[in-house]
Protein backbone atom coordinates (compact mmCIF):
# COMPACT_ATOMS: atom_id res chain seq x y z
CA UNK A 1 0.00 0.00 0.00
CA UNK A 2 1.20 3.61 -0.92
CA UNK A 3 2.88 5.36 2.20
CA UNK A 4 0.40 8.13 1.60
CA UNK A 5 -2.88 6.35 2.65
CA UNK A 6 -1.09 4.78 5.76
CA UNK A 7 -1.11 8.26 7.41
CA UNK A 8 -3.89 9.95 9.43
CA UNK A 9 -5.83 13.26 8.19
CA UNK A 10 -3.76 15.01 11.21
CA UNK A 11 -0.43 14.05 9.40
CA UNK A 12 -1.65 14.53 6.49
CA UNK A 13 -2.28 17.77 6.61
CA UNK A 14 0.56 18.81 8.07
CA UNK A 15 2.55 16.70 4.99
CA UNK A 16 0.45 19.24 2.88
CA UNK A 17 1.40 22.15 4.75
CA UNK A 18 5.47 21.63 4.29
CA UNK A 19 4.88 21.02 0.21
CA UNK A 20 6.98 18.10 0.29
CA UNK A 21 4.29 16.53 -1.29
CA UNK A 22 1.69 17.89 -3.71
CA UNK A 23 -2.04 17.63 -3.30
CA UNK A 24 -2.07 15.86 -7.02
CA UNK A 25 -0.11 13.17 -5.78
CA UNK A 26 -2.42 12.47 -3.04
CA UNK A 27 -5.32 12.77 -4.34
CA UNK A 28 -4.36 10.06 -7.39
CA UNK A 29 -3.06 7.88 -4.53
CA UNK A 30 -6.54 7.72 -2.74
CA UNK A 31 -8.08 7.45 -6.49
CA UNK A 32 -6.14 4.70 -7.36
CA UNK A 33 -6.44 3.29 -3.84
CA UNK A 34 -10.53 3.35 -4.62
CA UNK A 35 -10.26 1.75 -8.03
CA UNK A 36 -8.30 -1.27 -6.52
CA UNK A 37 -11.21 -1.36 -4.15
CA UNK A 38 -14.01 -1.66 -6.10
CA UNK A 39 -15.48 -5.04 -5.40
CA UNK A 40 -16.54 -3.91 -1.85
CA UNK A 41 -19.28 -1.44 -3.68
CA UNK A 42 -18.37 1.60 -1.28
CA UNK A 43 -18.97 3.74 -3.75
CA UNK A 44 -22.56 5.44 -5.38
CA UNK A 45 -20.50 8.16 -7.55
CA UNK A 46 -17.02 9.05 -8.11
CA UNK A 47 -15.61 12.29 -8.31
CA UNK A 48 -12.07 12.18 -9.61
CA UNK A 49 -12.30 14.88 -12.25
CA UNK A 50 -13.25 17.42 -10.07
CA UNK A 51 -11.18 16.04 -7.29
CA UNK A 52 -7.61 16.38 -9.66
CA UNK A 53 -8.52 20.03 -11.03
CA UNK A 54 -8.90 21.54 -7.33
CA UNK A 55 -5.81 19.21 -6.14
CA UNK A 56 -4.07 21.46 -9.38
CA UNK A 57 -5.24 24.70 -8.12
CA UNK A 58 -4.29 23.76 -4.62
CA UNK A 59 -0.50 23.09 -5.87
CA UNK A 60 -0.34 26.46 -7.42
CA UNK A 61 -1.41 28.17 -4.05
CA UNK A 62 0.69 29.83 -1.81
CA UNK A 63 1.29 27.74 1.37
CA UNK A 64 0.57 30.37 3.42
CA UNK A 65 -3.06 30.43 2.14
CA UNK A 66 -4.02 26.90 2.88
CA UNK A 67 -6.90 26.62 4.83
CA UNK A 68 -7.10 23.96 7.48
CA UNK A 69 -8.15 21.47 5.06
CA UNK A 70 -6.66 22.12 2.07
CA UNK A 71 -6.61 19.40 -0.37
CA UNK A 72 -8.05 16.94 2.37
CA UNK A 73 -9.77 13.79 0.36
CA UNK A 74 -12.93 13.51 1.84
CA UNK A 75 -15.45 10.10 1.40
CA UNK A 76 -19.23 11.73 1.58
CA UNK A 77 -22.61 9.80 2.12
CA UNK A 78 -24.75 10.19 -0.37
CA UNK A 79 -27.34 11.63 1.92
CA UNK A 80 -25.09 15.07 1.81
CA UNK A 81 -26.37 17.44 -1.22
CA UNK A 82 -23.52 18.11 -2.76
CA UNK A 83 -23.63 20.36 -6.05
CA UNK A 84 -22.43 18.60 -9.30
CA UNK A 85 -23.29 15.20 -7.93
CA UNK A 86 -25.99 12.99 -7.74
CA UNK A 87 -27.64 12.50 -4.48
CA UNK A 88 -29.65 9.68 -4.27
CA UNK A 89 -29.75 8.91 -0.07
CA UNK A 90 -28.81 5.03 -2.44
CA UNK A 91 -32.81 5.53 -3.03
CA UNK A 92 -34.39 4.74 -6.52
CA UNK A 93 -37.24 7.36 -6.09
CA UNK A 94 -34.17 9.68 -5.99
CA UNK A 95 -32.20 7.95 -9.00
CA UNK A 96 -31.32 10.83 -10.56
CA UNK A 97 -31.69 13.58 -8.30
CA UNK A 98 -29.32 16.97 -8.48
CA UNK A 99 -29.63 18.93 -5.51
CA UNK A 100 -29.81 22.47 -6.59
CA UNK A 101 -27.72 23.68 -3.15
CA UNK A 102 -24.86 22.62 -0.88
CA UNK A 103 -25.65 21.05 2.47
CA UNK A 104 -24.02 23.04 5.14
CA UNK A 105 -21.73 20.50 6.29
CA UNK A 106 -20.17 20.21 2.90
CA UNK A 107 -20.00 23.82 2.44
CA UNK A 108 -17.97 24.05 5.05
CA UNK A 109 -15.86 21.40 4.65
CA UNK A 110 -14.99 22.85 0.91
CA UNK A 111 -14.68 25.88 2.40
CA UNK A 112 -12.38 24.64 4.39
CA UNK A 113 -10.06 23.36 1.66
CA UNK A 114 -11.38 19.55 1.72
CA UNK A 115 -12.14 17.96 -1.42
CA UNK A 116 -14.97 15.22 -2.26
CA UNK A 117 -13.46 12.70 -3.58
CA UNK A 118 -16.58 10.33 -3.76
CA UNK A 119 -19.68 9.63 -2.28
CA UNK A 120 -20.68 6.65 -0.94
CA UNK A 121 -23.19 3.91 -0.73
CA UNK A 122 -25.22 3.69 2.43
CA UNK A 123 -28.66 1.94 3.41
CA UNK A 124 -32.00 3.40 1.43
CA UNK A 125 -32.64 6.70 3.44
CA UNK A 126 -30.51 5.84 5.99
CA UNK A 127 -33.08 2.68 6.78
CA UNK A 128 -30.87 0.15 8.01
CA UNK A 129 -27.41 -1.41 10.16
CA UNK A 130 -26.15 -3.48 7.54
CA UNK A 131 -25.79 -1.53 4.36
CA UNK A 132 -28.26 -4.50 2.23
CA UNK A 133 -30.82 -2.05 1.19
CA UNK A 134 -28.99 -0.03 -1.17
CA UNK A 135 -30.80 0.69 -4.49
CA UNK A 136 -27.06 -0.33 -6.05
CA UNK A 137 -26.35 -3.12 -3.79
CA UNK A 138 -25.13 -4.28 -0.51
CA UNK A 139 -21.79 -2.67 0.77
CA UNK A 140 -19.17 -5.24 1.64
CA UNK A 141 -16.85 -4.97 4.67
CA UNK A 142 -13.47 -4.48 4.06
CA UNK A 143 -12.31 -7.10 6.79
CA UNK A 144 -13.96 -9.87 4.99
CA UNK A 145 -11.96 -12.92 4.45
CA UNK A 146 -14.16 -15.54 3.05
CA UNK A 147 -16.23 -13.59 -0.50
CA UNK A 148 -18.73 -16.40 -0.05
CA UNK A 149 -19.90 -15.16 3.00
CA UNK A 150 -19.11 -11.60 2.86
CA UNK A 151 -19.54 -9.48 6.08
CA UNK A 152 -21.82 -6.54 6.18
CA UNK A 153 -19.75 -2.84 7.16
CA UNK A 154 -22.72 -2.13 9.20
CA UNK A 155 -25.60 0.68 8.64
CA UNK A 156 -26.53 3.37 7.54
CA UNK A 157 -23.31 4.67 6.72
CA UNK A 158 -21.64 1.74 5.85
CA UNK A 159 -20.20 2.43 2.64
CA UNK A 160 -18.59 5.54 4.36
CA UNK A 161 -17.05 3.37 6.91
CA UNK A 162 -16.19 0.79 4.43
CA UNK A 163 -14.04 3.26 2.64
CA UNK A 164 -12.00 4.74 5.80
CA UNK A 165 -11.53 0.94 6.39
CA UNK A 166 -9.86 0.64 3.25
CA UNK A 167 -8.47 3.71 3.50
CA UNK A 168 -9.91 5.30 0.48
CA UNK A 169 -10.02 8.74 1.96
CA UNK A 170 -8.78 10.93 4.81
CA UNK A 171 -12.07 10.36 7.00
CA UNK A 172 -15.66 10.40 5.95
CA UNK A 173 -19.22 11.73 6.49
CA UNK A 174 -21.57 9.69 8.00
CA UNK A 175 -25.32 10.59 9.61
CA UNK A 176 -26.38 8.97 12.73
CA UNK A 177 -30.16 8.58 13.46
CA UNK A 178 -30.17 5.61 16.04
CA UNK A 179 -26.47 4.22 15.70
CA UNK A 180 -25.87 4.94 11.83
CA UNK A 181 -22.22 6.26 12.24
CA UNK A 182 -21.19 4.22 15.34
CA UNK A 183 -22.42 0.88 14.40
CA UNK A 184 -20.59 1.27 10.97
CA UNK A 185 -17.33 2.44 12.50
CA UNK A 186 -17.39 -0.44 14.81
CA UNK A 187 -17.94 -3.15 12.23
CA UNK A 188 -15.13 -1.49 10.25
CA UNK A 189 -12.90 -0.98 13.00
CA UNK A 190 -12.44 2.99 13.03
CA UNK A 191 -13.67 5.88 14.61
CA UNK A 192 -17.32 7.35 14.74
CA UNK A 193 -18.21 10.20 15.93
CA UNK A 194 -22.24 11.28 16.11
CA UNK A 195 -22.01 15.19 17.58
CA UNK A 196 -24.96 16.30 20.31
CA UNK A 197 -28.43 16.54 17.90
CA UNK A 198 -27.72 20.85 16.87
CA UNK A 199 -24.15 20.79 16.66
CA UNK A 200 -23.95 20.24 12.68
CA UNK A 201 -26.56 21.60 10.50
CA UNK A 202 -29.05 19.29 9.09
CA UNK A 203 -29.59 21.99 5.79
CA UNK A 204 -29.28 19.70 2.61
CA UNK A 205 -29.23 16.49 4.50
CA UNK A 206 -32.12 14.57 3.30
CA UNK A 207 -33.99 13.49 6.34
CA UNK A 208 -34.72 10.86 7.98
CA UNK A 209 -36.04 11.46 11.48
CA UNK A 210 -35.58 15.30 11.52
CA UNK A 211 -35.50 15.32 15.60
CA UNK A 212 -32.78 12.80 15.75
CA UNK A 213 -30.78 12.85 12.16
CA UNK A 214 -27.03 14.23 12.48
CA UNK A 215 -24.02 14.63 10.78
CA UNK A 216 -20.46 13.27 12.08
CA UNK A 217 -17.35 11.87 11.09
CA UNK A 218 -16.05 8.41 10.42
CA UNK A 219 -12.05 8.63 10.96
CA UNK A 220 -8.93 6.54 11.82
CA UNK A 221 -8.04 8.07 14.66
CA UNK A 222 -9.65 10.32 17.42
CA UNK A 223 -7.50 13.23 16.98
CA UNK A 224 -9.02 13.05 13.20
CA UNK A 225 -12.37 12.85 14.22
CA UNK A 226 -11.83 15.78 16.43
CA UNK A 227 -10.14 17.82 13.52
CA UNK A 228 -12.71 16.77 11.74
CA UNK A 229 -15.59 17.97 13.18
CA UNK A 230 -14.13 21.30 13.74
CA UNK A 231 -14.63 22.01 10.36
CA UNK A 232 -17.83 20.42 9.69
CA UNK A 233 -20.10 22.27 12.99
CA UNK A 234 -21.85 25.71 13.03
CA UNK A 235 -24.77 27.43 14.07
CA UNK A 236 -26.99 27.56 10.81
CA UNK A 237 -30.19 29.75 10.24
CA UNK A 238 -31.30 27.23 7.49
CA UNK A 239 -31.29 24.97 10.01
CA UNK A 240 -34.27 25.71 12.91
CA UNK A 241 -32.98 23.24 15.66
CA UNK A 242 -28.92 24.26 14.80
CA UNK A 243 -27.89 25.19 18.31
CA UNK A 244 -26.54 28.39 18.80
CA UNK A 245 -23.85 27.05 21.91
CA UNK A 246 -20.22 27.71 21.50
CA UNK A 247 -18.03 24.59 20.54
CA UNK A 248 -14.96 24.03 22.83
CA UNK A 249 -11.66 23.73 21.36
CA UNK A 250 -11.79 20.40 20.44
CA UNK A 251 -8.46 19.56 19.77
CA UNK A 252 -6.52 21.37 22.84
CA UNK A 253 -7.02 19.77 25.71
CA UNK A 254 -7.49 16.30 23.82
CA UNK A 255 -4.29 14.66 25.23
CA UNK A 256 -4.85 15.94 28.91
CA UNK A 257 -4.90 13.13 31.76
CA UNK A 258 -8.42 11.83 32.66
CA UNK A 259 -7.19 11.47 36.13
CA UNK A 260 -10.33 12.02 38.65
CA UNK A 261 -12.46 11.87 35.69
CA UNK A 262 -15.97 10.00 36.60
CA UNK A 263 -17.29 6.79 34.09
CA UNK A 264 -20.25 5.51 34.37
CA UNK A 265 -21.16 1.92 33.09
CA UNK A 266 -24.64 1.54 33.18
CA UNK A 267 -26.34 -1.96 34.53
CA UNK A 268 -28.84 -2.05 31.98
CA UNK A 269 -26.19 -2.38 28.96
CA UNK A 270 -25.07 -5.47 30.07
CA UNK A 271 -28.20 -7.13 28.07
CA UNK A 272 -29.30 -10.92 28.09
CA UNK A 273 -27.25 -13.49 25.90
CA UNK A 274 -24.43 -10.58 25.52
CA UNK A 275 -21.53 -12.68 24.05
CA UNK A 276 -18.57 -13.24 26.31
CA UNK A 277 -16.38 -11.24 24.05
CA UNK A 278 -18.41 -8.46 24.37
CA UNK A 279 -18.47 -8.85 28.31
CA UNK A 280 -14.69 -9.24 28.33
CA UNK A 281 -13.89 -5.79 25.75
CA UNK A 282 -16.35 -3.97 28.38
CA UNK A 283 -14.44 -5.25 31.34
CA UNK A 284 -11.26 -4.31 29.39
CA UNK A 285 -12.47 -0.55 28.57
CA UNK A 286 -13.30 -0.10 32.62
CA UNK A 287 -9.39 -1.35 33.69
CA UNK A 288 -8.07 1.00 30.94
CA UNK A 289 -9.94 3.84 32.01
CA UNK A 290 -9.52 3.16 34.93
CA UNK A 291 -5.57 2.62 34.63
CA UNK A 292 -5.51 6.27 34.16
CA UNK A 293 -6.55 7.40 36.84
CA UNK A 294 -10.76 7.04 36.08
CA UNK A 295 -13.26 6.41 38.73
CA UNK A 296 -15.61 3.76 37.84
CA UNK A 297 -19.21 4.17 38.59
CA UNK A 298 -22.06 1.88 38.07
CA UNK A 299 -25.07 3.62 36.97
CA UNK A 300 -28.54 2.87 36.14
CA UNK A 301 -30.44 4.15 33.26
CA UNK A 302 -33.80 2.28 33.60
CA UNK A 303 -35.52 3.04 30.88
CA UNK A 304 -32.56 1.19 28.72
CA UNK A 305 -35.40 -1.42 27.67
CA UNK A 306 -37.68 0.21 26.31
CA UNK A 307 -35.96 2.27 24.23
CA UNK A 308 -35.46 0.36 20.99
CA UNK A 309 -39.34 0.55 20.69
CA UNK A 310 -39.70 4.38 21.67
CA UNK A 311 -37.35 4.57 18.83
CA UNK A 312 -39.15 2.94 16.47
CA UNK A 313 -42.13 4.64 16.71
CA UNK A 314 -40.39 8.05 16.79
CA UNK A 315 -38.50 7.38 14.31
CA UNK A 316 -41.12 5.95 11.46
CA UNK A 317 -43.52 8.83 12.16
CA UNK A 318 -40.78 11.23 11.40
CA UNK A 319 -39.85 9.39 8.46
CA UNK A 320 -43.40 9.06 6.75
CA UNK A 321 -44.01 12.84 7.58
CA UNK A 322 -40.29 13.65 5.97
CA UNK A 323 -40.86 11.20 3.30
CA UNK A 324 -44.59 12.61 2.26
CA UNK A 325 -42.37 14.96 -0.36
CA UNK A 326 -41.18 12.17 -2.70
CA UNK A 327 -44.65 12.14 -4.89
CA UNK A 328 -43.03 11.50 -8.31
CA UNK A 329 -44.13 15.44 -9.21
CA UNK A 330 -41.09 17.79 -8.33
CA UNK A 331 -38.34 15.50 -8.52
CA UNK A 332 -37.17 12.00 -8.69
CA UNK A 333 -38.71 8.90 -10.09
CA UNK A 334 -42.26 8.84 -11.61
CA UNK A 335 -43.83 5.42 -12.47
CA UNK A 336 -45.03 4.61 -15.96
CA UNK A 337 -48.28 5.66 -16.42
CA UNK A 338 -51.45 5.26 -17.73
CA UNK A 339 -52.80 6.03 -13.95
CA UNK A 340 -56.53 5.91 -13.10
CA UNK A 341 -56.04 9.35 -11.13
CA UNK A 342 -53.78 11.15 -9.12
CA UNK A 343 -53.79 8.75 -6.25
CA UNK A 344 -52.85 5.92 -8.35
CA UNK A 345 -50.16 7.36 -9.64
CA UNK A 346 -48.32 8.34 -6.29
CA UNK A 347 -49.51 4.65 -5.15
CA UNK A 348 -47.53 3.17 -7.73
CA UNK A 349 -44.63 5.62 -8.29
CA UNK A 350 -43.71 5.58 -4.30
CA UNK A 351 -44.38 1.84 -4.29
CA UNK A 352 -41.97 1.30 -6.81
CA UNK A 353 -39.59 4.00 -6.02
CA UNK A 354 -39.40 2.86 -1.81
CA UNK A 355 -37.94 -0.12 -1.36
CA UNK A 356 -38.77 -2.96 1.38
CA UNK A 357 -37.36 -1.72 4.61
CA UNK A 358 -38.18 1.88 3.39
CA UNK A 359 -42.08 0.86 2.69
CA UNK A 360 -41.88 -1.10 6.18
CA UNK A 361 -41.15 2.15 8.03
CA UNK A 362 -43.19 4.35 6.15
CA UNK A 363 -46.00 1.72 7.32
CA UNK A 364 -44.99 1.52 10.79
CA UNK A 365 -45.04 5.00 10.92
CA UNK A 366 -48.40 5.93 9.18
CA UNK A 367 -49.88 3.43 11.13
CA UNK A 368 -48.81 5.29 15.08
CA UNK A 369 -49.93 8.76 13.51
CA UNK A 370 -52.61 7.46 12.36
CA UNK A 371 -56.09 8.44 13.72
CA UNK A 372 -57.22 6.52 17.12
CA UNK A 373 -53.21 5.05 17.50
CA UNK A 374 -51.94 8.51 17.08
CA UNK A 375 -51.83 9.08 21.57
CA UNK A 376 -51.60 5.69 22.33
CA UNK A 377 -48.45 5.08 20.01
CA UNK A 378 -46.73 8.35 18.92
CA UNK A 379 -47.80 10.93 21.90
CA UNK A 380 -46.58 7.87 24.66
CA UNK A 381 -43.71 7.12 22.64
CA UNK A 382 -42.49 11.14 22.72
CA UNK A 383 -43.42 10.97 26.73
CA UNK A 384 -41.21 8.01 27.02
CA UNK A 385 -38.62 9.44 25.22
CA UNK A 386 -38.82 12.58 28.08
CA UNK A 387 -37.91 9.73 30.31
CA UNK A 388 -35.22 8.55 28.57
CA UNK A 389 -33.92 11.66 28.80
CA UNK A 390 -34.03 12.07 32.67
CA UNK A 391 -32.86 8.92 33.40
CA UNK A 392 -29.34 10.50 31.43
CA UNK A 393 -29.95 14.11 32.99
CA UNK A 394 -29.55 11.97 36.85
CA UNK A 395 -26.63 9.77 35.91
CA UNK A 396 -24.57 13.12 33.98
CA UNK A 397 -25.30 14.51 37.74
CA UNK A 398 -23.02 11.57 38.97
CA UNK A 399 -20.76 10.85 36.04
CA UNK A 400 -18.51 12.75 33.25
CA UNK A 401 -19.25 10.21 30.74
CA UNK A 402 -20.87 6.42 30.22
CA UNK A 403 -19.17 3.59 28.91
CA UNK A 404 -20.37 0.62 26.93
CA UNK A 405 -20.25 -1.36 23.84
CA UNK A 406 -21.10 -0.01 20.31
CA UNK A 407 -22.66 -3.31 19.19
CA UNK A 408 -23.68 -6.27 20.42
CA UNK A 409 -21.65 -8.40 17.86
CA UNK A 410 -19.36 -7.87 15.06
CA UNK A 411 -19.89 -7.47 12.15
CA UNK A 412 -22.19 -10.55 10.80
CA UNK A 413 -22.62 -11.93 7.62
CA UNK A 414 -24.85 -10.05 5.12
CA UNK A 415 -28.17 -11.11 4.53
CA UNK A 416 -28.31 -13.13 7.68
CA UNK A 417 -30.78 -10.36 9.57
CA UNK A 418 -32.31 -9.26 6.68
CA UNK A 419 -35.73 -11.51 7.11
CA UNK A 420 -35.90 -10.64 10.60
CA UNK A 421 -36.68 -6.88 10.99
CA UNK A 422 -36.64 -6.83 14.99
CA UNK A 423 -33.21 -8.85 15.44
CA UNK A 424 -32.24 -6.35 12.86
CA UNK A 425 -33.41 -3.37 14.90
CA UNK A 426 -31.34 -5.07 17.68
CA UNK A 427 -27.94 -3.53 16.66
CA UNK A 428 -29.16 -0.60 17.57
CA UNK A 429 -29.66 -1.38 21.45
CA UNK A 430 -26.75 0.43 22.40
CA UNK A 431 -26.70 3.69 20.25
CA UNK A 432 -30.58 4.10 20.47
CA UNK A 433 -31.11 5.58 23.93
CA UNK A 434 -28.28 8.69 23.64
CA UNK A 435 -29.64 9.63 19.95
CA UNK A 436 -33.00 9.63 21.52
CA UNK A 437 -31.44 11.99 24.48
CA UNK A 438 -29.62 14.10 21.44
CA UNK A 439 -25.98 13.74 23.30
CA UNK A 440 -22.60 13.58 21.35
CA UNK A 441 -21.36 9.50 21.72
CA UNK A 442 -18.59 8.30 19.97
CA UNK A 443 -16.93 4.79 18.86
CA UNK A 444 -13.61 3.65 19.58
CA UNK A 445 -11.97 0.84 17.75
CA UNK A 446 -11.00 -1.66 21.26
CA UNK A 447 -10.27 -5.18 20.18
CA UNK A 448 -10.72 -8.23 18.00
CA UNK A 449 -13.63 -10.95 18.56
CA UNK A 450 -12.35 -14.60 18.06
CA UNK A 451 -12.88 -14.30 14.52
CA UNK A 452 -10.56 -11.52 14.16
CA UNK A 453 -12.84 -8.98 13.32
CA UNK A 454 -12.92 -5.27 14.96
CA UNK A 455 -15.10 -4.69 18.43
CA UNK A 456 -15.69 -0.61 19.02
CA UNK A 457 -16.77 0.69 22.82
CA UNK A 458 -19.08 3.21 22.56
CA UNK A 459 -18.68 6.35 25.09
CA UNK A 460 -21.25 9.01 25.71
CA UNK A 461 -20.97 12.50 27.52
CA UNK A 462 -23.51 15.54 28.01
CA UNK A 463 -24.94 17.51 25.39
CA UNK A 464 -22.06 19.94 24.31
CA UNK A 465 -19.18 18.42 26.18
CA UNK A 466 -17.39 17.11 23.02
CA UNK A 467 -14.41 18.26 24.20
CA UNK A 468 -14.41 15.83 27.58
CA UNK A 469 -16.16 13.14 25.19
CA UNK A 470 -13.11 13.11 23.11
CA UNK A 471 -10.44 13.48 25.57
CA UNK A 472 -11.78 10.17 27.19
CA UNK A 473 -11.90 8.95 23.71
CA UNK A 474 -8.76 9.72 23.40
CA UNK A 475 -6.96 7.87 26.52
CA UNK A 476 -9.21 5.10 25.70
CA UNK A 477 -7.95 4.67 22.47
CA UNK A 478 -4.02 4.87 23.04
CA UNK A 479 -4.90 1.99 26.24
CA UNK A 480 -6.38 -0.22 23.51
CA UNK A 481 -3.92 0.87 20.76
CA UNK A 482 -6.05 -0.67 18.19
CA UNK A 483 -3.62 -1.23 15.37
CA UNK A 484 -5.03 -3.52 13.01
CA UNK A 485 -6.04 -2.75 9.65
CA UNK A 486 -8.07 -4.96 7.06
CA UNK A 487 -5.98 -7.27 4.71
CA UNK A 488 -6.99 -6.26 1.08
CA UNK A 489 -4.87 -7.76 -0.56
CA UNK A 490 -7.03 -10.90 -1.17
CA UNK B 1 -52.19 -11.05 14.54
CA UNK B 2 -52.82 -7.23 15.61
CA UNK B 3 -52.76 -5.96 11.66
CA UNK B 4 -54.53 -8.07 9.16
CA UNK B 5 -54.44 -7.22 4.95
CA UNK B 6 -57.44 -4.52 5.49
CA UNK B 7 -55.58 -2.50 7.73
CA UNK B 8 -52.31 -2.99 6.08
CA UNK B 9 -54.23 -1.90 2.66
CA UNK B 10 -55.74 0.86 4.46
CA UNK B 11 -52.46 2.04 6.21
CA UNK B 12 -50.86 1.72 2.64
CA UNK B 13 -53.40 4.23 1.26
CA UNK B 14 -52.74 6.52 3.73
CA UNK B 15 -49.37 6.81 2.74
CA UNK B 16 -49.56 6.24 -0.48
CA UNK B 17 -47.73 3.48 -1.31
CA UNK B 18 -49.01 0.15 -3.67
CA UNK B 19 -48.46 -2.70 -2.37
CA UNK B 20 -48.43 -5.79 -4.25
CA UNK B 21 -50.71 -8.99 -2.94
CA UNK B 22 -47.30 -10.76 -1.22
CA UNK B 23 -46.22 -7.46 -0.07
CA UNK B 24 -49.31 -7.19 2.00
CA UNK B 25 -49.35 -10.44 3.30
CA UNK B 26 -45.63 -10.15 4.60
CA UNK B 27 -45.84 -6.30 5.62
CA UNK B 28 -49.08 -8.00 7.77
CA UNK B 29 -47.04 -10.39 9.40
CA UNK B 30 -44.38 -7.93 9.97
CA UNK B 31 -46.00 -5.02 11.40
CA UNK B 32 -47.67 -7.07 13.99
CA UNK B 33 -44.57 -8.68 15.14
CA UNK B 34 -42.98 -5.11 15.29
CA UNK B 35 -46.42 -3.81 17.09
CA UNK B 36 -46.24 -6.82 19.35
CA UNK B 37 -42.55 -5.88 20.43
CA UNK B 38 -43.68 -2.30 21.19
CA UNK B 39 -46.05 -3.35 24.02
CA UNK B 40 -43.82 -3.01 26.92
CA UNK B 41 -43.49 0.79 26.36
CA UNK B 42 -47.00 0.87 27.23
CA UNK B 43 -45.96 -0.53 30.82
CA UNK B 44 -44.35 2.37 31.03
CA UNK B 45 -46.24 4.99 33.75
CA UNK B 46 -46.17 8.47 31.82
CA UNK B 47 -48.57 10.60 34.08
CA UNK B 48 -47.79 14.20 34.27
CA UNK B 49 -45.13 13.66 31.66
CA UNK B 50 -45.16 15.92 29.02
CA UNK B 51 -44.11 14.54 25.59
CA UNK B 52 -40.20 15.81 24.09
CA UNK B 53 -40.35 16.83 20.81
CA UNK B 54 -37.19 18.77 20.79
CA UNK B 55 -33.82 17.26 22.88
CA UNK B 56 -32.77 21.70 22.97
CA UNK B 57 -35.09 23.47 24.56
CA UNK B 58 -34.22 26.11 22.37
CA UNK B 59 -36.04 28.67 20.92
CA UNK B 60 -37.44 28.33 17.00
CA UNK B 61 -36.06 31.06 14.87
CA UNK B 62 -37.52 33.76 12.87
CA UNK B 63 -36.51 35.25 9.77
CA UNK B 64 -37.05 38.36 7.22
CA UNK B 65 -40.71 37.64 5.34
CA UNK B 66 -38.91 37.93 1.89
CA UNK B 67 -40.27 36.61 -1.65
CA UNK B 68 -37.68 33.60 -1.91
CA UNK B 69 -39.29 32.87 -5.52
CA UNK B 70 -36.84 35.95 -6.92
CA UNK B 71 -33.85 34.17 -5.88
CA UNK B 72 -34.40 30.64 -6.92
CA UNK B 73 -33.62 29.59 -10.51
CA UNK B 74 -36.79 27.83 -12.11
CA UNK B 75 -34.38 26.09 -14.80
CA UNK B 76 -32.80 24.62 -12.22
CA UNK B 77 -35.74 23.20 -9.69
CA UNK B 78 -37.12 22.14 -13.22
CA UNK B 79 -34.71 20.15 -13.77
CA UNK B 80 -35.21 17.51 -11.79
CA UNK B 81 -39.01 16.83 -12.36
CA UNK B 82 -39.79 13.58 -14.32
CA UNK B 83 -42.15 15.42 -16.60
CA UNK B 84 -42.52 18.84 -17.40
CA UNK B 85 -43.83 20.87 -20.31
CA UNK B 86 -42.48 24.23 -20.70
CA UNK B 87 -42.32 26.41 -17.35
CA UNK B 88 -44.60 23.74 -15.31
CA UNK B 89 -44.63 20.71 -13.88
CA UNK B 90 -47.07 17.85 -15.21
CA UNK B 91 -49.05 15.88 -13.35
CA UNK B 92 -51.79 13.08 -15.00
CA UNK B 93 -55.08 14.56 -15.67
CA UNK B 94 -57.67 14.91 -12.55
CA UNK B 95 -60.67 16.48 -13.79
CA UNK B 96 -62.05 14.70 -16.81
Amino acid sequence: MNELLKLSLVETVKLIKTKKVSVKEIIEAYINRLDDTEKYNMLSEKNYDEALELANKIDSKKQEDFRPLEGIPIAVKDIFCTVGNKTTASSKILNNFFAPYESTVTKNLKNAGGIVICKTNMDEFAMGSASDTCNKGEVINPWTDDFSKPLTPGGSSGGSAAVVAASGACFSLGTDTGGSIRQPASFCGNVGLKPTYGRCSRYGIIAFASSLDQAGPISKTVEDAAYALTYMASWDKNDSTSANVKMPDLLKNIKESIKGLKVGVPKEYIIDGMSDEIQKLLDNGRTWLKDQGAEIIDISLPHTKVALPCYYIIAPAEASANLARYDGVKFGYRAEGPFKDLNDMYCKTRGEGFGKEVKRRLLIGTYVLSSGYYDAYYIHAQKVRRKIVEDFNSAFKDVDVILSPTAPSDAFVLGEKKEDPINMYLNDVFTVPSSLAGLPAISIPAGLSKNNKPLGLQLISNKFTEDTLLKTAFALEEAASFTHRPNLEK
Amino acid sequence: MLIDEKVTKKIAFLARIGLTEKEEEDFSKDLSKILKWMEDLKKIDVKNVEPLRNVNDIELLEREDIDFSKNSDQSKLLANAPKKNGNFFTVPKVIE
